[in-house]
This record gives C-alpha cells, structure tokens and sequence, in this order.
C-alpha cells in the first residue's frame, strides 16, 4: 500500500513543475534595470521592434536587440505580431530596401543581449523568462499574459 | 556673404538653380557613403556599412498572338505569345547603407534590369542620406523611391511582397519608381497606434515606352505628395494625394492638326499642346499583414487637366493564407480609363486620314481598361528566398500598359499569363 502511493506521487510530481516550467519558457520583454519604464503594451513593443516608432515612454530612443537564436526568435515574432520568420524577412526587406526603417541590432544569444541590456539605458530586448537572473534588467511585459 | 549675393540674385535665377541642387543630390549621397568609411562605430550599432542584395529570376509566358505583356509602361519589351519571357521580372539590386552619426547615414542602391530600349543595364536606383534627429522625424534628400501608394515602397523587391509582381493596373502605371528630392515623414502616437504623415518633392524623371518602339524621355517633371499612414498592430492604412506637374513640350501630333486650319483642329492641336501639364492622383488603402491571413485593399484615381493625359480609377484586392512555407493567394486588379476621344473635325479624306488616326492614338495611347484576376503560390523553402507561380487572366478593352500589334486591334480582348519567379533579399 505505501509502496502504490510512493509510485502515484512519483508519477504526479512532475505535474506539481509544470505551471513553474511554462512560466520559465515564458517569453518576455526587458529593459534597463535603471530605466523608469515599469511597463509597455504589446503595441508599443510592436512599434519598436517592427521599426514603426521607437520612442521609449520616456522619450528617449529605443535601442531593439534581436536574438540570432532561431527558436526564441521565432517564439518571439509568433507571440508578437503572429509571424514567421520569412514573414518577418520579407517585412524587413520592404522596409531596408526602401530606406525606411532599419532591422534591430542582432545579438548573437541571449547572454549577450542581457549584458546589452544592462549597460544600456535605452536597450530593450527579449528572452525567456528563466533566463532573468541578474539584477541589471527588468521585465517590462510578458508575452504570454 | 554668400547669403546676401544669393539675394541679389533675380528670382528667375535662382528658379534655376534649385533643379541644378537637385540634379546632384543622389552625388551627395554617395559622397556621404564615402565620409561613412572615416566614422566610428559604437557598441549597439555594430558595422558602419551594410551590404545588402535583392534580387528575382522569373519567367514569364501568356498566349495571346500579336500581344506583347510588359509589367509597367517603361518597359520597352513586353512578354510575346509563345515566348518564354526573362526580362519581365527579373532584376539584380545592390545596396549598400553607410553610417556617418547616430542621426545621419547614406544609402545608394544599384539595379541591373531590362531598360526602356530593351537593353540589361545597370542604374542607380537610390542615392539618398536620411537624417533622422528623433523618432517623430525623419528627412531624406537625393534620388529616393516614390512609395507613394500603399505596398509600393519597394516594387523592384519581390521577395518583399506576396505575388510575383505587384499588379499591374495599378502599379504599372506608374512610370517611374523613384524622384530625385527630398522628403519628410512626421510620425508620433495616436491612441495605441503610431500616425505618420509623409511630404514629398522634387524632380520626376521617367521614361514611357511605346509599342512603334519609341521612349519618351520626360526629365523635367515636378512631383508633389503628402500621405498619412496610420499603423495599428497588424493594420496599415494610408490616404495619398500626388500631383505631377510637367512644364510644357510640343506635340508633333498638334502641331499638324494646327496647320490644317479647321477650327476644330486648331482647337484640339491647342488641348494637345497645353503647357504645363497637371496630373494628380488620389489613394486609399489598407492592408492586413498577420497569419494566417494577408489582405490588402487599395482604391487609386488619377487624372490630367490635359487631353491625352491619364485619367483612371484603378483598385486591387489581394487574400492570401499561410499554410507552413505555403501562402497560395488571389489577386483582383483593374484600371478603367475615363478619358473621352475629341473629334478633329477633319472631313474624311484620304489626305487627311493618317493625320486623324494620329491624333486619336496621340489621345488614347495612355489610356487603360483593363481587369486580371490571377492565383498564384508562394513558397519560402528557405531563410531569405522563396519561388512563386501565378497564372493571370487578363481582359482588357484598350491598353497603354499590354503592347497590341495586331492590325486592325481587336478591341476586347483577354489572355492567360503564366509566371514563375525565384526571389531572394539578404
């Protein structure tokens, strides 16, 4: 009888992380632990990152890092604005090869991002929430909520 | 000093050398790309220079003897009946972006296609520097891409838009791409949604092709535009009012119906004659760009002041639907010409019939009705490059865009035009 319940709670357990494991592989948006910005809509990321208008709430010049790792990148756009990545290529093309708008800065994973954001007082980025774990960003939106 | 000879100058003058400061505003840019190499680069802007190319390989073949299908009205060659055609679509660009300052960088952008005489030459294709001091303000000057009408900020970029080429009743029209000016774009928050109002001016440049062989070249345009964009979450609309403005030019066409001395000739031969002559046009549209659904709506009317200008009302609707690295689409497109036919008043006589039937192709060589209805695929099989295929069906009363070389013309018409392209833009 013992024995029947240790092999349910060892069964169950996994279930018990579940919400936790979800909530890490959130993703979310960050900024300057100095900033002032406490939040953003998910307009105001869009006309960041889409190079519509980016223009920080307090005025200043947003500066976007995009992250050259595939699957949060795409994570990130389909949570966004529901694109796919040649969506988001063939939006990019548009608006380079007119002179209108230029691509975010693309760092190459999210440690480098993060470290971006922290000595950047205007920077803004994403990641997965798991990955938040210095004091130097703070988390402005969550994409999923 | 300077300032003050300038004032001395009589207005007329200095009239003159405002085309003069235009004409080398695309030099100025490339000068700026130049001054780009001695800058420095910070933290978050990575490389000063950015290379970039685009490009598209398409085939095209419709079926219609004595028809030649071209994808706008400077396009010398048109896509023949029983000919695989590659110099409707395909295109090579260069382009290269210089930073100068954190406000200030250059762009100059080349592109090798089929030109107006038929010919695979390359031309600069934009040569502008933006400077752009704030978020709510951006100034561009040199050569600069026309963008005037929804979707159309890059129409030499394929791999940009869903179909193979963007459709022609509307777009082709357009017989140029670019102007040499400058530009101002005014954007700041609305609601939850960004407005943008855009200005622009400068000279026009553009070139039409006619189906007897010969290019009109028109070098002394003058545009002016304003549009007002409003953008929200996967929404884009926009109103545009254009005018173009040419000063002056004879018409051989006029000038023979002036010497025949009928009074209704002479009056024609001064409509034809008419200088300077005004185009405007108007446009509003709005396009949805989300997934799975794409869908664009957008309604244009022009019109002249002058006899044989053009005068249309044209609209596209455009669906399309994601499926994976499949987005099948339909296109709806036409243009209906509203222009009206004077008469000469010439009696018909032999002596006088070569004359008249100048004149009316002299009246009606720009005027388009014509309606497409096309479907087409698309497939980005890989990051940055993609392949379509699209089939058209196309009706048309009378075209200045599809070149007609059956004799007599038909009148109403209609063909199928097959298409294949490859595009891609890194």
């Amino acid at each position: 009888m013992h024995g029947a319940r240790l092999t349910l709670l060892t069964l169950f357990l996994p279930l018990l992380w579940l919400p936790h494991a979800a909530r890490a592989q959130d993703v979310v948006i960050i900024v300057n632990a100095s900033s002032h910005i406490r939040s953003l809509t998910r307009n105001q990321v869009i006309d960041i990152f889409m190079g519509r208008f980016r223009q920080l709430p307090s005025g200043a010049t947003a500066l976007p890092i995009d992250v050259a790792d595939t699957a949060l990148r795409q994570t990130f756009y389909a949570r966004l604005v529901h694109k796919s990545l040649p969506e988001i290529g063939s939006y990019w093309a548009r608006l380079v090869f007119s002179g209108e708008a230029s691509p975010p800065f693309q760092a190459p994973d999210t440690r480098t991002a993060l470290k971006l954001v922290a000595t950047n007082p205007d920077a803004i980025a994403y990641c997965y929430r798991s990955d938040v774990t210095g004091r130097g960003v703070r988390i402005v939106l969550d994409l999923e909520r | 000093m300077r300032e003050r000879d300038e004032l001395r100058r009589p207005r007329a003058v200095r009239f003159r050398i405002l085309p003069r400061v235009i004409s080398r505003l695309p030099t100025l840019a490339l000068l700026l790309i130049f001054a780009a190499t001695t800058a420095h680069a910070d933290a978050l802007s990575g490389s000063r220079f950015t290379l970039g190319a685009f490009g598209t390989l398409g085939a095209v073949y419709q079926n219609a003897r004595g028809l030649a299908y071209r994808r706008n009205i400077s396009q010398g060659h048109g896509a023949r009946a029983g000919e695989l055609d590659l110099g409707t679509d395909s295109l090579l660009g260069l382009q290269v972006t210089g930073d100068i300052t954190s406000d200030l960088d250059a762009q100059v952008q080349g592109i090798v296609r089929r030109n107006s005489e038929g010919v695979w030459r390359p031309e600069l294709a934009r040569a502008f520097a933006r400077f752009q001091p704030s978020q709510a303000v951006m100034v561009r000057a040199g050569r600069i891409g026309l963008g005037v009408f929804l979707l159309a900020d890059a129409l030499d970029v394929g791999y940009s838009y869903l179909t193979i080429r963007p459709p022609v009743e509307v777009y082709g029209m357009l017989a140029s791409d670019e102007f040499d000016g400058a530009d101002a774009t005014l954007s700041r928050r609305l609601g939850d949604g960004v407005g943008r109002i855009r200005v622009l001016g400068g000279r026009l440049p553009f070139e039409t092709a006619l189906a007897d062989g010969t290019v009109t070249t028109t070098d002394n345009a003058r545009i002016f535009g304003i549009t007002a964009d409003y953008l929200y979450g996967n929404w884009q609309t926009r109103a545009a009012l254009l005018d173009i403005h040419v000063p002056g030019g004879s018409d051989p066409v006029a000038a023979a119906l002036a010497q025949t001395g009928f009074p209704q000739a002479v009056a024609l031969a001064g409509r034809l004659n008419r200088s300077p002559e005004n185009s405007y046009g108007a446009e509003i549209g709005a396009t949805y760009d989300g997934d799975p659904l794409e869908a664009a709506l957008v309604l244009v009317h022009l019109n002249s002041d002058y006899v044989n200008g053009p005068k249309f009302n044209s609209a596209f609707a455009l669906l399309g639907w994601r499926i994976a690295q499949l987005t099948p689409y339909t296109t709806f497109a036409m243009t209906d010409s509203f222009a009206t036919t004077e008469a000469t008043g010439l009696p018909p006589l032999p002596v006088f019939e070569p004359l008249i039937a100048a004149a009316q192709e002299d009246e009606t060589a720009l005027q388009t009705t014509q309606r497409d209805f096309a479907l087409g695929i698309r497939y980005d099989f890989a990051p940055h490059v993609d392949i379509k295929a699209q089939i058209d069906r196309v009706w048309l009363h009378q075209s200045g865009l599809i070149f007609d070389y059956n004799v007599p013309p038909p009148g109403h018409t209609s063909l199928t035009v097959f298409g294949v392209a490859l595009d891609f833009a890194f």
